[in-house]
C-alpha cells in the first residue's frame, strides 16, 4: 500500500504520457487511437480516485508527496504532493478527460493519432500544474500546457484556428515571462524553487520588499490572463468558437484559478491582501461585463465564453475575497463549474458537429426531435445558473455569503445581479436552441439524438450535479483540510498580531492560513518569532 | 387564494372541457418533460415538509463552514426559531383559503363558462390591463430589457470588448509589425551598406570601449555646474 | 616534462583532415560516372571517429602541446564533441537532400569535413596566432560552401557577400591580434591573461579587445554585425545553413568565451557593458526583423540573430556560472536549430521550389512526421519547457540575474515572448489544414540517413529538455578549466544587484 502511496502521483503523471507514446504506435485504423485514449483517460481517472480514497483527512500538508533531485545546479526536484486544495481539481482533470475523448469521438475524423496524442499529453500537463511543489516543475508543465492546446486549435478550428491559436498562446505566453523572471529572481535571492522554503523565506521577511511586491503581481499578472480576469480575457471568446470541445472545457479557469490560490495568495499573502480589493473589485466587473455580453452573443461558443468569464469572475471574488468560507467556495464552484462546462461543451459539440452551424437563431424547436439532448442541456444549464439542490448553488451561495461576511455587502449585490442575469441568457439559450416553433434547421436531418456511449457519460454527469448539490460535505470535508488553519499556531498568531501587513511569519500565518502552512512550517514560524521576541 | 384560482383556472382551461384547438392532435409528454416534471412533483411534494427534517442543519456547510458564520446565518432567516403551532394554524388556514380559489375557479371555468366573458365585457379596461398582465412584460421590456440588451451591445462588445480592449492589443501587435518593417528596410541588400554598417559597428564599439564615459561624463557634471554657478 | 604527446591533443583534428583528404582524392580518383554519395558516408565515418577521438580525450590530462597553442581540456571535448555531433548531422542530412546528378559531391563532403577541422581547432587554440589560422581555416571552408547552388542567382550572391564581408571582419580580428600583441608582446592567451593587467599601454589592451569582439560578433551574427545573416542563408543551401548557423557559431562563441573569460577577465567591467548592449540589441532586431518576414530560411536567420541575444545574455554571469551557462546554451541551441533546418530542407526540398511559410501550410496532414517534429522543434526554439530550448534559457536568465542583469533578463523573456509569434506562425501553418492547391504539394520522403540526422538532432534536444543534468556537468567541468575568476558573490539570499548598464 504505502509502495502505491509513493509512487501514486508519478504513476498519474505519466500514465496519460504512456498512452500518447502507445498512439503514436499503433496504426490509425477502426478507431484504435480513440480506444486507447479512452482506456488511459478512464485509467487515468481511476488512479486519481485513489487520492481522495486515501487521503488522511486528519492531517494537514501535503499527502502523497514525492521529492527527488531532478537537476543539481539549478537546484530543481521533481517534487510532487497533493492536499485539500488540490486534490478534487486533481481528480477533476482526471474526469474530464474520458469526457474530452467520447466528446471527440465522431467528431475528429482526420489525424487522430495527432489529436488523442496531444490531447494526452495536454492531460499531463494539467495534472502536473495541480501536482507540482517545485517552482521550475509547476512553471514546465503549465507552459507545456499551451502547446497542446494551439496546435490543437490550429488543426481543428472551425473558421480561423491558426489566428484563435495565435491569440491564446501569445496572451498566454506572454505574461508567463515575466513570471519566470520572477522565479529566478527569487531563485538567485533564496537559492530555492521549492514552494514550501519559498513561502518560509517570503513569509520570514527577509527579501526586499520592493522587489517582492514586484514579484508578486508578475505572479498574479500571468494567473489573471489564464483565468481570465477582466479586462484580460481577449483571447477567451476566439478560443472557444474555434478549439475542438474536448479542449473548449477544460482551456479557461482551473488552472489560472489555481495558481492564484496555490501560488499568489500562498506565497505572497501580505502582498495579495493588498491587491485583493482590485481583484474583487474587477472580478465584480467581470461578472456583469461577461453576463451582458453573453446575454447579446448570436454564436454559442462566444455565448459560453462570456459565460465561463462570468463565472470565473465569481470564482475570483470568492478567492480574493480572502475568508475562508470564499476559498472553500471557489474551489468547489471550480469543480462544479468544470462538470457542467463539460457536459454542456460535450451536448454543444455534437449539436454543431450535426448542423454544422454554431447560430443561435438558425435553431429552435429542436427538443421534440432531441429530446434526451435537451433533457441533459436543460438539467446542465440549470446546475450552471445555480438552482438548489443542484452543484452551482452551493459554490455560488458560498463564495456569495464569504462575500456579503467577508468583503462587502454592495459588492455581494453587485454580484448576486450578476448570477440573476445568469439565469436570464442561460434560459434564453435554452429557449432559442431548442423550444418555439421548429427551425428549418431541425427538419433539415433525420433526428439522431443521444447514443449509448454519451448517455454513459451524461447520466452520471448528471447524477454527479445532483449529488454535488445536495451533500456538498462529500467534497468540502477534504477541502477544509486544504483552507482552514491548523487550529493552535492560528490561534496564537490572530490573537498577537492583528496587523498582517508588516509581512513576516505572522502574516503568512494570518492570512492564508493552510494555504500556507505545512506543520513543519508553523513551528518554524514560531520558533523564528520566539528569536526575534 | 388567488393563486389556487389561476391555477386551477388553467388546469380547467387546458385539460377539462371541450377542446379548442381541433387540428392539433394531443400527446403524452416525451421523456425529456415528464422526467423533470416528476421530480418537481415529488419535491414539491416533498418542499412542504422539508423544514421537519432539519433542512437548516443539512445546509449548515453549505451556508456556513465556520461556527463564527454559522451564527450570522441565522441573522440572515430567523424563521427557524418560529414555533410549531403558529406554523400548523398558518398552514390549515392556506390551505382552506386556497380551497376557495379552487371552488371559484371550478364556478367560473367549469360550470358557468359564460360568466367570464360577460365580465370582460362588462369591466373592458380591467380585462385589458389584466390579460396583458398590467403590462408589466412590455414595462420591463421597455425599461430594462431592451436597453440592457442594446447597452451590452454596442456599449459593451463593440466599444470596450472589441473597440477599446480588441484595440488595444492590436495597438501592441502593431506597433511591433511596424518595428520589424523599420528593420527590415536595413537589409538593403546592397553590400557596400552592409560593410558600411559593420565599420559602423565597430567604431561605435571601439568608441564605447575608449573613451573614459566615467570621466567625461563627471567633466560634462561639472562644465554643467560651473555654468548653472555663474 | 609533457608526458603526452603533443599528437594526441589535436587527434580529433587529424582524423578529421585524413578523412578529409581522403574523400578529395577519392572523388578525383573515381570514375566520373561512379555515384558520389558514398564518399558522404565516408566523411560521416570519419566525423563519428573524430567524435570518438574527442571524446577519448577527456580521459587525458588537461595540458596544452605544440609550444602551448593547443589545450585540451573538458571545455575544449566539449565543443570538439558538440562540433563533431553537427558537423555529423549536416552530413547525413545532406547525404540524403544532394541531387544524385550534382557533379561535386565529393568537393561538398570533403569542404563540410575541413571546415570541421577549422571549427575543432578554434575551440582548441590558445595561441592567437593558431586561432587566426583555425578560423580561417573554417571561414574558408563555409564561404565555398555557400555558394555551392552555382546555377541560381542567389547561391554566388551570397558566398560573395559572406566572403567579402567575412574576411573585412576576420581583419577586423587580426587588427586586434596585433594591437594586443603590441601591448603585451605575446600572443599565448595564458600569458596575456597574466600581463594584462599591468601592461603600460591599457587604451591598446582596449583597442585590441574592441576589434577583436568585432571580429568575433560578426562570426556569432550578433546585432549590430548580422547584416549578412538572412542574405546568406536565404542563397545558402538548406543543409548548409543547418550547418553555417550552428557548429561555426559554436566554435565562434568557444573563443569568445576564451577571449572575454580567460583572457581579459580582468576588463569584466568594460566587456560585460559591452556585451549587455549587444545582447539586448540582438535579440530585439533579431525577433522584430522576423515578425514580418514570409520566407522560412530568411525568418530563422533573423531567429538564430535573436538566439545569439540570448547567449551573449549568460555573460552577464559572474566567473563559471556565466560560462557553463553559455556551453549548456549554445549545444541546446545547436541541437534545436540544426533539427529545424534538417526539416525545412526536406520540406521545403534542396532546390527550395517552396520557400514561403505558407507552402508548408497543412505539412501535418501531408506528412505528419515531418509537421509534428517541424512544431516540435520550433516549440524548443520558442522555448517550451522539457525541450533543450527552456532550459538553455532558464540556465542563461538564471545565471544573469545571479549576476545581477535583471533588466536583461526582462528583456530577453520579452522577446522570448514576441518570438514565440513568428514561430508560432511557422507551427500553426504548418497544423493547418491544408488548403485546395496545397495537398497536391508533395509529401516529402524521409530516407535512412536524414532520419538519422532527424533522430539524433530530437534525441539531442530531448535529452538538454528532460535529463539535462549530465550536460550540465560537462559544461560546468569545461566552465572549471577555463580558469575564470571565483563567482564574487554566489551565496543565495545575498547576491548583490549590479548595475550592469554602463
Amino acid at each position: 500500500m504505502n509502495e502505491i502511496n509513493n509512487s501514486i502521483l508519478t504513476l498519474i503523471l505519466l500514465l496519460p504520457l504512456a498512452g500518447a507514446l502507445l498512439v503514436l504506435l499503433v496504426p490509425d485504423r477502426a478507431k484504435l487511437p480513440n480506444w486507447i485514449a479512452l482506456f488511459t483517460t478512464l485509467a487515468t481517472f481511476g488512479l486519481t480516485l485513489h487520492l481522495p480514497a486515501h487521503f488522511d483527512k486528519t492531517q494537514t500538508g501535503f499527502h502523497f508527496v514525492v521529492n527527488l533531485q531532478w537537476i543539481e545546479k539549478p537546484a530543481i526536484f521533481y517534487h510532487l504532493g497533493v492536499d485539500g486544495l488540490s486534490l478534487w481539481l486533481v481528480v477533476l482533470v482526471g474526469l474530464l478527460a474520458p469526457i474530452g475523448v467520447v466528446a471527440s469521438w465522431n467528431i475528429i475524423r482526420e489525424r487522430r493519432k495527432v489529436f488523442f496524442a496531444l490531447f494526452l499529453v495536454q492531460q499531463t500537463a494539467m495534472l502536473g500544474v495541480f501536482l507540482s511543489l517545485d517552482l521550475i516543475l509547476y512553471y514546465g508543465f503549465w507552459e507545456l500546457s499551451l502547446v497542446p492546446m494551439a496546435i490543437l486549435i490550429a488543426m481543428y478550428g472551425r473558421k480561423d484556428g491558426p489566428r484563435a491559436a495565435l491569440k491564446f498562446f501569445l496572451f498566454t505566453f506572454i505574461p508567463s515571462a515575466p513570471l519566470l523572471v520572477a522565479i529566478l529572481w527569487l531563485y538567485a535571492k533564496t537559492g530555492s524553487f521549492d514552494f514550501a522554503t519559498l513561502q518560509l523565506w517570503i513569509a520570514s521577511g527577509a527579501l526586499p520588499a520592493g522587489a517582492l511586491w514586484w514579484v508578486a503581481l508578475t505572479f498574479l499578472f500571468a494567473f489573471s490572463v489564464k483565468v481570465p480576469v477582466f479586462p484580460l480575457h481577449g483571447w477567451l471568446a476566439d478560443t472557444f468558437s474555434e478549439a475542438p470541445v474536448a479542449l473548449a472545457m477544460v482551456v479557461a479557469g482551473k488552472l489560472g484559478l489555481y495558481s492564484m490560490l496555490r501560488f499568489h495568495i500562498g506565497l505572497f499573502p501580505a502582498q495579495a491582501r493588498i491587491v485583493a480589493p482590485v481583484l474583487v473589485g474587477l472580478a465584480v466587473v467581470g461578472i456583469l461585463y461577461g453576463a451582458c455580453l453573453a446575454l447579446v452573443q448570436r454564436d454559442f461558443w462566444r455565448l459560453m465564453a462570456f459565460a465561463a468569464l462570468s463565472h470565473l469572475s465569481l470564482i475570483t471574488l470568492g478567492i480574493y475575497g480572502l475568508s475562508l468560507t470564499g476559498w472553500e467556495g471557489a474551489v468547489y464552484q471550480i469543480l462544479n463549474h468544470g462538470v457542467v462546462d463539460g457536459a454542456l461543451f460535450l451536448l454543444l459539440g455534437l449539436l454543431y458537429d450535426r448542423y454544422r452551424t454554431s447560430e443561435i437563431n438558425t435553431y429552435g424547436g429542436l427538443a421534440a426531435k432531441l429530446p434526451r439532448t435537451a433533457t441533459f442541456f436543460v438539467f446542465a444549464s440549470l446546475a450552471m445558473i445555480g438552482l438548489p439542490m443542484l452543484g452551482g448553488f452551493v459554490g455560488e451561495f458560498m463564495i456569495l455569503l464569504g462575500t456579503f461576511t467577508g468583503v462587502s455587502k454592495g459588492w455581494a449585490i453587485v454580484a448576486t445581479l450578476g448570477v440573476i442575469l445568469g439565469a436570464a441568457y442561460m434560459l434564453w439559450l435554452v429557449q432559442r436552441l431548442f423550444f418555439g416553433p421548429e427551425s428549418k434547421l431541425a427538419t433539415s436531418k433525420p433526428p439522431d439524438d443521444l447514443h449509448v456511449g454519451q448517455l454513459a457519460i451524461l447520466w452520471p454527469l448528471a447524477a454527479l450535479m445532483l449529488v454535488m448539490g445536495l451533500a456538498p460535505m462529500l467534497w468540502l470535508s477534504t477541502i477544509q483540510t486544504g483552507v482552514h488553519p491548523p487550529p493552535r499556531p492560528r490561534q496564537a498568531v490572530t490573537t498577537q498580531y492583528p496587523v498582517f501587513l508588516q509581512g513576516g511569519c505572522a502574516a503568512a500565518m494570518y492570512e492564508a492560513p493552510q494555504l500556507v502552512a505545512t506543520p513543519e512550517l508553523a513551528a518554524k514560524c514560531e520558533s523564528m518569532e520566539e528569536g526575534q521576541r | 387564494m388567488l393563486t389556487a384560482f389561476y391555477m386551477f383556472r388553467l388546469w380547467y382551461l387546458a385539460f377539462m372541457g371541450t377542446s379548442r384547438s381541433p387540428e392539433v392532435h394531443p400527446h403524452e409528454s416525451p421523456w425529456s418533460m415528464r422526467g423533470p416534471l416528476l421530480i418537481l412533483a415529488a419535491l414539491s411534494i416533498c418542499g412542504g415538509w422539508i423544514w421537519l427534517y432539519g433542512f437548516s442543519e443539512f445546509l449548515a456547510p453549505v451556508l456556513g463552514a465556520r461556527a463564527t458564520e454559522a451564527s450570522s446565518w441565522r441573522l440572515l432567516i430567523p424563521y427557524t426559531q418560529y414555533s410549531l403551532s403558529l406554523e400548523t394554524v398558518l398552514s390549515i388556514v392556506a390551505v382552506l383559503v386556497a380551497l376557495e380559489g379552487w371552488l371559484i375557479a371550478d364556478k367560473f371555468y367549469r360550470r358557468k363558462p359564460a360568466r367570464p366573458a360577460q365580465w370582460a365585457t362588462a369591466m373592458p379596461t380591467g380585462y385589458k390591463l389584466l390579460a396583458n398582465k398590467y403590462f408589466v412584460d412590455e414595462f420591463y421590456g421597455a425599461t430594462v430589457v431592451k436597453p440592457l440588451l442594446g447597452f451590452s451591445k454596442v456599449f459593451l462588445e463593440w466599444v470596450v470588448d472589441v473597440g477599446i480592449l480588441g484595440g488595444a492589443a492590436w495597438l501592441l501587435g502593431g506597433i511591433a509589425t511596424f518595428a520589424g518593417a523599420l528593420l527590415q528596410r536595413w537589409q538593403s541588400g546592397n553590400l557596400r551598406s552592409y560593410a558600411a554598417w559593420l565599420a559602423a559597428g565597430a567604431a561605435a564599439v571601439l568608441l564605447f570601449l575608449l573613451v573614459p564615459w566615467t570621466t567625461v561624463l563627471a567633466y560634462l557634471a561639472a562644465i554643467h555646474l560651473g555654468v548653472a554657478g555663474h | 616534462m609533457n608526458p603526452v604527446p603533443d599528437i594526441y591533443r589535436i587527434l580529433p583534428e587529424i582524423i578529421l583532415t585524413l578523412t578529409g583528404v581522403l574523400v578529395m582524392l577519392l572523388d578525383a580518383s573515381l570514375p566520373l560516372r561512379w555515384a558520389r554519395r558514398p564518399l558522404g558516408w565516408v566523411a560521416a565515418f570519419g566525423t563519428t571517429f573524430a567524435l570518438w577521438a574527442s571524446l577519448w580525450q577527456i580521459s587525458l590530462p588537461m595540458g596544452t602541446g605544440f609550444s602551448g597553442t593547443v589545450e585540451t581540456s573538458a571545455f575544449t571535448v566539449f565543443f570538439h564533441v558538440l562540433i563533431c555531433g553537427l558537423v555529423l548531422v549536416a552530413l547525413l542530412l545532406s547525404l540524403d537532400t544532394l541531387p544524385e546528378d550534382s557533379h561535386h559531391q565529393g568537393e561538398f563532403y570533403a569542404l563540410i569535413v575541413f571546415g570541421a577541422v577549422g571549427m575543432c581547432l578554434l575551440t582548441g587554440a590558445v595561441e592567437l596566432l593558431l586561432v587566426f589560422i583555425a578560423l580561417e581555416i573554417s571561414s574558408i571552408a563555409t564561404y565555398v560552401l555557400v555558394g555551392y547552388r552555382k546555377n541560381t542567382a542567389r547561391g554566388p550572391e551570397a558566398a560573395i557577400k559572406y566572403f567579402l564581408l567575412g574576411s573585412f571582419a576576420t581583419a577586423f580580428l587580426l587588427y586586434g591580434i596585433a594591437l594586443i600583441f603590441g601591448a603585451t608582446g605575446t600572443t599565448e592567451i595564458y600569458e596575456i591573461a597574466r600581463l594584462a593587467p599591468t601592461a603600460p599601454n591599457h587604451s591598446l589592451i582596449l583597442a585590441g579587445l574592441g576589434l577583436m569582439l568585432v571580429g568575433i560578433l560578426f562570426k556569432v551574427s550578433a546585432a549590430p554585425f548580422h547584416v549578412w545573416t538572412p542574405d546568406v542563408y536565404e542563397g545558402a543551401p538548406s543543409p548548409v545553413v543547418a550547418l553555417i548557423s550552428t557548429a561555426p557559431k559554436a566554435a565562434a562563441f568557444a573563443l569568445l568565451l576564451r577571449v572575454v573569460y580567460e583572457m581579459l577577465p580582468t576588463l569584466r567591467q568594460v566587456w560585460s557593458p559591452l556585451l549587455w548592449v549587444v545582447a539586448v540589441l540582438s535579440m530585439t532586431v533579431g525577433n522584430l526583423a522576423a515578425l514580418r518576414q514570409t520566407n522560412v530560411k530568411r525568418m530563422l536567420a533573423y531567429s538564430s540573430i535573436a538566439h545569439a541575444g540570448y547567449l551573449l545574455a549568460a555573460f552577464a554571469g559572474l566567473g563559471n556560472d556565466g560560462v557553463m551557462a553559455a556551453c549548456f546554451y549554445i549545444a541546446a541551441y545547436a541541437a534545436m536549430n540544426v533539427g529545424v533546418f534538417a526539416v525545412v530542407t526536406l520540406a521545403s526540398g534542396y532546390d527550395e521550389k517552396l520557400p514561403q511559410i505558407d507552402n508548408f501550410r497543412g505539412l501535418i496532414y501531408r506528412s505528419p512526421l515531418l509537421g509534428s517534429l517541424l512544431i516540435f522543434f520550433l516549440a524548443s526554439l520558442v522555448g517550451i519547457p522539457f525541450t533543450g530550448g527552456f532550459f538553455g534559457k532558464l540556465t542563461t536568465f538564471s545565471t544573469a540575474i545571479s549576476g545581477g542583469a535583471i533588466w536583461l533578463v526582462i528583456i530577453g523573456l520579452l522577446n522570448s515572448g514576441l518570438a514565440a509569434a513568428y514561430y508560432l506562425r511557422l507551427a500553426l501553418a504548418a497544423a493547418q489544414r491544408p488548403s485546395g492547391e496545397n495537398v497536391a504539394a508533395f509529401a516529402p520522403r524521409v530516407g535512412i540517413a536524414v532520419g538519422a540526422a532527424l533522430l539524433l538532432a530530437v534525441a539531442a534536444t530531448l535529452v538538454l529538455g528532460i535529463v539535462p543534468g549530465d550536460v550540465l556537468r560537462a559544461a560546468e567541468a569545461g566552465a572549471h578549466t577555463l580558469q575564470a575568476p571565483p563567482a564574487e558573490s554566489g551565496e543565495p539570499g545575498n547576491a548583490v544587484e549590479l548595475p550592469t548598464q554602463p
